[in-house]
């Protein structure tokens, strides 16, 4: 039957390939190391559908994805020798049954059609699920609060409530899965027929219900739950999406998508992290490193090349560290009461040096700074701006001798980049727009001394608003501007990111969906001078009109920045096109330069009642590929999609969409990319993240038994490359 | 007279100490997580407190039982639609000491 199956097959495509038989050739001398065939349907061969493999063979679970190519064909390259299940999922279908198979087979593989709209959207995207949502319309801002139309007066615009749903509920959720689209049957039946208690109910499920209060009091809590229960309720009785999404297609059918679950599915990740951005072979073939944020101290690890799943216990200095499992919490519809994270040190990022040696945002302490950060230490950075609280600061550890080493900073932490500079500077984000400070470490001297306190600074952010060049007295944020001196911006860094092109340090504050101040995002160039405690000068640069909530940054080598909006758009800001001054009074609302932006809508669907040229996709963040490790070339920036369950890449101003459709609801909020073994081309690199949604239970594929994933994303020079 | 001051001025002293290490209703309202839903002077999810403390200001003796009990069951009803959810992690005398500071307000 195999025989036959191999004939039917190779004089099929020799007949239907033509002018193409070079790649006819090539599946026709497919190995041990890959599995290939065809895809049709009732029409003939499916184009532009995906192909899945998935084993439990290995010690944690391994599966690989492909697109089939114009005329049906695919090739899973790269297969570790294993028993595989493999079957096609795509828009218009629905997946078909899955078939036992292993490496060198040749696959005739039947395409399902989908029998209703139902069953076809479910494959869909989350983003063309939650732009049903009916938000309410621009003429409704500024809201009129509990007495009016139940939109608290401090929503100003329309865009302060679509920055909440993104910047805030998407921070977290991959809005859209089935599992927060459809209410679970547990608050169903607590409330018969009331979806908006039931709603109610669940956003006190679990762990994270002090987020969600938080959220649903930024948008009104009637309004916000009344929106939710509306849009489900109108899903339940079968509304389904109102627009389709297209198959991948041209270079789109490219891509290789090979993922492992890691960590447990009690848990869930932030991010992913393979190498130092600034030297992709470091680390080459070696252990991915996870963040697994509050669900646990347990920082997981992946052996790509063994397929083996691990972790290692990240200690904490404080015994009095706080620990998530004792928040507040309710009945959750998966998991019960049970508690089930238990994670004191809040690992929210990490970050190779060029060592060696990974680098932690976490916490190892409780929110009270020691003394030396207060008021009356004689800490240079301390003398400008005591800081009493940091709730995340510094850890390192040494993945050859086993040892870790924590770092008490006075400033919080968030996300963190290395600088290019003598000193390899470590510098951080804050998060919150609040933060007021920027602060950094000298690892360097760290390193040598183990004297953090020395090592340590921190700047509040000054913009020069007398135009004299330097940074001298300084009004505070809340002053008006003095033409005499300059003026202090309350602004925090989110993202953050050296720039590769000369010692600017790039930051990003958020704008009031996360941060919750009435304050718009802004891009943040910070140049440190020669002592940035008291040298460091700042601009800002707000989006230019019709766009806001900036998420996010990274720098390509030619010195332009980019960033993800929460108005839908991928967007670049390019400082040498900014016509007028840079510094002086007209920079202190960082309104100076709309001129240095350039807007990229996300592809997918806009919410009916919004107005503007983004999509209602909402992207955590955005890597800019310095080194071309996915394949795409250099200096292409890639946003971590979370709307469109996708890495959104821009080449040559075009959106290429790399769909990851297994399991449903990719969720990345960040990528980075290695270089293994530049010698083997494509085969020798690839993109690395991890699955970052807070409940991987919603996916839709799968609930209480769905782990975390590490996914490897690499880009073939044709779609049946091996 | 002087045991009477004495006993006084022990007793003062015994309360101070007492209160200086137990953390006060604003320090617990922080560290269970309340004002996550709570503000004192603007209503969030749950109601402002201080809208709580007016609403009971007639009888703060037998509204601080019913409030402490409340914190730890849960409730629905008094305040829109939306359920207060139960904390039973939080002890009778934090959920004492709390209500105690929301009815001072």
């Amino acid at each position: 039957m195999r025989i036959q199956q191999w004939v039917t097959l190779t004089i099929g495509l020799t007949a239907i390939l033509g002018s193409q038989c070079g790649l006819a050739h090539a599946l026709s001398k497919i190995t041990s190391h890959e599995i290939a065939g065809v895809v049709t349907g009732t029409n003939g061969p499916e184009a532009g559908v995906w192909v899945i493999a998935e084993t439990n063979d290995f010690q944690t679970k391994f599966a690989k994805v492909v697109t089939t190519d114009d005329q049906g064909r695919f090739v899973l390259p790269q297969m570790p020798k294993a028993n595989y299940q493999v079957w096609v999922r795509g828009y218009g279908l629905i997946d078909s049954p899955k078939v036992q198979t292993h490496n060198g087979q040749v696959l005739n593989l039947k395409a399902v059609q989908a029998p209703n709209p139902q069953e076809e959207a479910k494959y869909f995207p989350g983003v063309y699920w939650y732009s049903m949502i009916d938000v309410p319309k621009a003429s409704e801002f500024p809201g009129t609060g509990d007495s009016g139309n139940g939109i608290p007066t401090f929503m100003k615009t329309q865009a302060y409530w679509i920055d909440t749903m993104k910047n805030s509920c998407q921070s977290c959720h991959a809005l859209g899965t089935r599992g927060i689209r459809e209410i679970p049957e547990l608050f169903k039946s607590q409330h018969p027929g009331d979806s908006f208690l039931a709603w109610a109910q669940r956003t006190q499920a679990g762990q994270a219900m002090g987020n969600m209060a938080l959220t649903l009091g930024r948008l009104g809590p009637d309004r916000g739950l009344a929106m939710y229960a509306d849009w489900t309720d109108r899903i339940a009785k079968g509304e389904v999406p109102f627009a389709k999404p297209e198959r991948p297609k041209g270079i789109e059918r490219n891509a290789v998508y090979t993922m492992w679950d890691w960590s447990t599915p009690k848990y869930y990740m932030h991010d992913a992290i393979s190498t130092d951005k600034r030297h992709p072979t470091l680390n080459a073939n070696g252990l991915i490193y996870g963040a697994p944020e509050e669900s646990t101290d347990l920082v997981p690890t992946l052996d790509p090349i063994k397929n083996i799943a691990s972790s290692v216990k990240m200690p904490f200095a404080d015994p009095n560290t706080p620990s998530s499992l004792t928040l507040p919490r309710s009945t959750s519809a998966y998991w019960g009461d049970e508690p089930i994270w238990d994670g004191h040190d809040s690992i929210h990022n990490l970050i190779w040096d060029d060592q060696g040696k990974l680098w932690f945002a976490a916490r190892n302490r409780g929110e009270n700074n020691p003394e030396f950060c207060k008021q009356g230490s004689d800490h240079p950075s301390a003398k400008v701006v005591p800081l009493n609280s940091s709730v995340r600061q510094l850890s390192v550890y040494d993945p050859k001798s086993k040892e870790w080493n924590l770092i008490d900073t006075c400033f919080t932490t968030q996300h963190l980049y290395f600088g290019r500079d003598k000193d390899n500077t470590l510098w951080t984000s804050a998060g919150g727009a609040g933060a007021g400070v920027v602060g950094w470490l000298n690892t360097r001297m760290y390193l040598s001394t183990k004297d953090a306190q020395k090592s340590q600074g921190w700047t509040p952010l000054i913009i020069d608003t007398n135009a004299n060049g330097k940074r001298d007295e300084y009004v505070e944020a809340n002053q008006p501007v003095d033409p005499t001196k300059d003026k202090r911006v309350i602004a925090g860094f989110y993202g953050v990111q050296a720039s590769p092109v000369d010692n600017a340090i790039w930051g990003q504050s958020m704008d009031v969906g996360f941060s919750r101040i009435d304050q718009p995002s802004y891009l943040i160039r910070l140049m440190p001078g020669q002592d940035p405690t008291h040298t460091a000068l700042a601009e800002i640069f707000q989006p230019p009109k019709g766009a806001f909530g900036a998420r996010g940054v990274d720098i390509d080598s030619k010195g332009v920045v980019w960033t993800v909006l929460s108005s839908g758009h991928m967007a670049s800001f390019n400082r040498n096109l900014c016509k007028g001054p840079l510094n002086g009074p007209s920079s202190a609302q960082g309104t100076h330069c709309p001129e240095g932006w350039t807007l990229y809508p996300f592809p997918g669907p806009q919410f009916k009642n919004v107005e503007s040229t983004g999509s209602a996709d909402g992207a955590y963040y955005i890597w800019v590929d310095l080194y071309n490790t996915l394949g795409l070339g250099r200096d292409v920036p890639i946003a971590s999609s979370n709307g469109g369950e996708a890495l959104m890449a821009l080449v040559n101003g075009k959106m290429i969409n790399l769909r990851i459709p297994y399991p449903l609801g990719f969720f990345s909020k960040n990528v980075d990319g290695r270089i293994d073994n530049a010698a083997l081309g494509w085969k020798g690199k690839g993109l690395w993240t991890t699955s970052g949604t807070r409940t991987n239970f919603h996916s839709g594929d799968g609930g209480k038994d769905s782990s975390p994933k590490v996914y490897k994303v690499q880009m073939r020079p044709n779609p049946l490359a091996f | 007279m002087q045991r009477k001051l004495l006993y006084l001025f022990s007793t003062a002293l015994f309360s101070w100490g007492a209160w200086a290490q137990a953390p006060s209703g604003s320090a617990l309202v922080q560290q269970y997580g309340c004002l996550n839903c709570h503000n004192v002077d603007q209503k969030l999810v749950g109601p402002a407190y201080k809208a709580v403390s007016e609403k009971y200001r007639s009888d703060r003796e037998a509204a601080s039982i019913v409030l402490a009990k409340k914190i730890k069951a849960g409730g629905a009803g008094n305040w829109g639609r939306i359920p207060m959810p139960p904390h039973p992690n939080v002890s009778d005398d934090d959920a004492k000491q709390m209500v105690t500071w929301i009815l001072s307000l």
